[in-house]
């Protein structure tokens, strides 16, 4: 095997296994650039200064020549011991990385994982002939999802980069995506050729009236109701004084006694706050447009600030369905997606409909992304168990009935305010009860053929949709009151930049917690495995194949 | 669904009788415990010079009563000293970790217990890491990302860790689409 290598590509056989691959060192020019890198931050102030204090000759300035000297020292000698410290190997299956001075590091990435191989030269870089090896092992975890080699001679850089692509090729048995290929001072992202397709096939455009539906029901109404209060608030400091005094106050402040008038107050507060949500939802979202083209959603929408996002379709990793609380009633929801990051990329999640009927959701799905398509209502969607109702209506309200404790608490000690008036907003707590309730009734799960539905609401109802293979981890997690009731919450994250934090369902069954973990992976082994129980045949084992 | 027989629905409804999930095998290494307790000495150190210094303060610069402020400060310290005394042997007694062949599988936390299971196809790489305590000990960690973020298994000894480490970069070389 070994005499049939190509003069540039090497083969897996020339790699030596990685107990006898030997450890190498980076170029000596490492420990220069370290050095100058460690010094980056204040080698300029601090030669200023010691010029400066240093010309004006008094003998204690020789202080700072001394300083700066030290420090040079330092800068110099910890990027030594950086440099001695850094060791790299490439073996016939992997490439490790040892590192750090006073916390020892040592990371491996196997072929297989490697996503993309990059060459860089940074100016200081350039001057000593040397380059930087970025080996990337796909999305998530930014720094640490990476191996850099740094200080490389330009040669061994561009072998080891041709090396790594061939043995990961190798190993998957798979073409190099040509973008990986590509010459390495060609400067365009893997992205920019994909733009360059054009516009695709238009799947959903937005109505006027649709758009005004949106902006009417959107929870922005909140954030509204929070700006026309301030303008009301600091409407003194935006009209002229003048006019202001000459506003008939002292009438309103004998009327505000009327309640009829301080509820049409807020009335109009409402509807001005409605106006607004109504106008950025507009702005927001008007002229938007889904298009596909090959392997790639289009989004587009925007009055003033016009977006544009094109999202690689296999990159999709769960879909949101998000009811508002005024929406929901009339059947309609936004959908959204989360979308893996890539390379310099970062993961996002985006629109793509903001607002669209329920019953046309799993149409723009199998358009879109089929992968992620299924009916938002299974039948066999479980629920949580009746002893986590309490819980739920308990969580929702205790907060605030800690906060009209406190405003209370302090009402009494400090203001002259009557403490029945602070706890009369107590009255409101069902309110909150009543959202705790919802949240239990709409919580729920659904497993099947690869497909995972989780349900919950927070104030707005939301379901994600994602595949069985996207879930990096599952996790349950329970406090000393869960386990007493033997609930435990459920948590589980997909592949996104954006929401590193994942999904979570509190208070499951203890057993449901168990059988779902156990639905979204492999069995686990139970205390006696006669007794186990026949589960669903799902076709899960078979997604961690190869793809 | 609702129409079926009784006896069909209870099995829905009701909880299983199925036996429940066996905890992962492993413990972490002995020393842990020591090297915790270490860990545990010198962070209550650092918080009586934190908490002396503050109520010295504003003992010193505040009108507010003496003795309050010395009683709010002993009710720290001692807490931190009773936490320090009990948490790092629970915290070892109740880590648990397993290779598996599909899966890693980690089991923590003494009042908020976290079980985690991190497909072995989903991991992207696997690092050992080791802090100058750690060395102390002869200990490492053993670190692995995946899309969503990263996971530890604080404390094996560094030949065991090394072992772990290759196992998991050996399992989780199953390619994987994303």
């Amino acid at each position: 095997m070994a005499g049939e290598s190509q003069s540039s590509v090497t083969t897996l056989s020339e790699l030596p296994p990685s107990d006898a691959a030997e450890w190498r060192q980076a170029h000596w020019a490492f420990i220069v650039i370290g050095a100058l890198r460690n010094m980056r931050g204040w080698i300029v102030p601090l030669a200023i200064v010691a010029v400066t204090q240093g010309i004006s000759g008094s003998r204690a300035d020789y202080f700072w020549y001394g300083f700066a000297a030290l420090a040079t020292v330092g800068a110099v000698g910890a990027s030594l011991v950086e440099w001695w410290m850094y060791r790299y190997r490439v073996s016939n299956r992997d490439i490790t990385l040892k590192s750090g001075i006073i916390s020892k590091q040592e990371r491996v990435i196997p072929f297989e994982r490697i996503q993309s191989v990059d060459l860089s030269e940074a100016p200081l870089e350039r001057l000593f002939k040397v380059m930087k090896v970025k080996v990337e092992t796909g999305a998530g975890g930014g720094a640490e999802a990476e191996i850099q080699v740094r200080a490389l001679k330009r040669d061994d850089a561009v072998k080891m980069r041709s090396q790594l692509l061939a043995a990961r090729q190798r190993f998957l048995g798979e073409h190099v995506p040509a973008h990986q290929g590509a010459p390495i001072d060609d400067p365009t992202p893997a992205v920019a050729s994909l733009d360059a397709l054009g516009d695709g096939h238009l799947i959903r455009k937005i109505s006027t009236k649709e758009l005004l539906i949106a902006g009417a029901s959107s929870g922005r109404v909140g954030a509204a109701a929070a700006i026309a209060g301030a303008f009301v608030q600091f409407g003194q400091d935006l009209i002229p004084r003048r006019l202001w005094e000459r506003l008939p106050w002292d009438g309103f402040a004998d009327a505000a006694s009327n309640v009829q008038i301080v509820a049409g107050l807020v009335g109009i507060l409402g509807l001005i706050a409605w106006l607004i949500s109504i106008v950025t939802t507009v702005l927001t979202f008007g002229g938007f447009e889904l298009r596909r083209a090959g392997d790639q959603l289009q989004v587009r929408y925007g009055l003033l600030d016009r977006r544009r996002t094109t999202i690689p379709i296999r990159r999709i990793q769960a879909i949101r369905v998000v009811e508002g609380l005024l929406r929901q009633p009339f059947g309609y929801a936004e959908i959204r997606f989360d979308s893996a990051g890539f390379g310099a990329d970062q993961g996002a999640s985006g629109v793509l409909s903001p607002l669209l009927p329920k019953r046309d959701v799993v149409s723009l799905l199998i358009e879109t992304c089929p992968d992620f398509a299924a009916e938002l209502e299974p039948s066999g969607l479980r629920r949580l168990p009746t002893r986590a109702r309490r819980r739920y209506i308990v969580s929702a309200s205790v907060g605030w009935v800690i906060m009209v404790g406190i405003a209370a608490g302090i009402a009494w000690r400090f203001l002259d305010y009557p403490v029945w008036w602070a706890l009369s907003l107590l009255l409101v707590t069902p309110v909150f009860a009543l959202f705790g309730a919802m949240r239990y009734r709409d919580a729920g799960w659904f497993v099947d053929d690869g497909m995972f539905i989780l349900r919950w609401r927070g104030v707005s109802r939301v379901t994600v949709l994602t595949r069985v293979r996207r879930l990096q981890h599952r996790r349950l997690q329970s406090d000393p009151f869960q386990r007493r009731a033997d609930l435990v919450t459920f948590r589980t994250a997909v592949a996104s930049g954006g929401s590193l934090e994942g999904f979570s369902l509190p208070h499951l069954d203890g057993r449901d917690g168990e059988v779902l973990v156990e639905q979204l992976g492999g069995a686990l082994p139970r205390a006696t495995a006669s007794r186990r129980r026949q589960r669903p045949a799902l076709p899960v084992d078979v997604d961690f194949g190869l793809t | 669904m609702i129409q079926e027989p009784a006896a069909n629905s209870v099995n829905l409804t009701a909880p299983s009788p199925d036996p429940r999930l066996l905890p992962p095998r492993e413990h972490l290494d002995p020393r842990a415990r020591t090297m915790w307790y270490v860990a545990e000495v010198i962070q209550t150190a650092i918080w009586l010079v934190i908490v002396g210094v503050t109520a010295a303060a504003v003992i010193r610069f505040t009108s507010i009563d003496s003795r309050w402020v010395i009683l709010a400060a002993a009710v720290i310290f001692v807490f931190s000293i009773v936490e320090g005394a009990i948490s790092p042997a629970l915290r070892y007694r109740y880590w648990r970790y397993e290779i598996r062949d599909d899966e890693v599988d980690l089991q923590h936390g003494v009042l908020m217990k976290t079980r985690q299971l991190v497909p072995m196809s989903r991991i992207q790489h696997v690092d050992t890491r080791r802090g100058p305590l750690q060395q102390r000990f002869g200990l490492s960690s053993v670190v692995f990302f995946t899309a969503a973020g990263s996971m530890e298994i604080p404390a094996l000894s560094q030949v065991h860790a090394a072992d772990v480490r290759n196992r998991i970069a050996e399992l989780a070389k199953v390619h994987d689409d994303l």
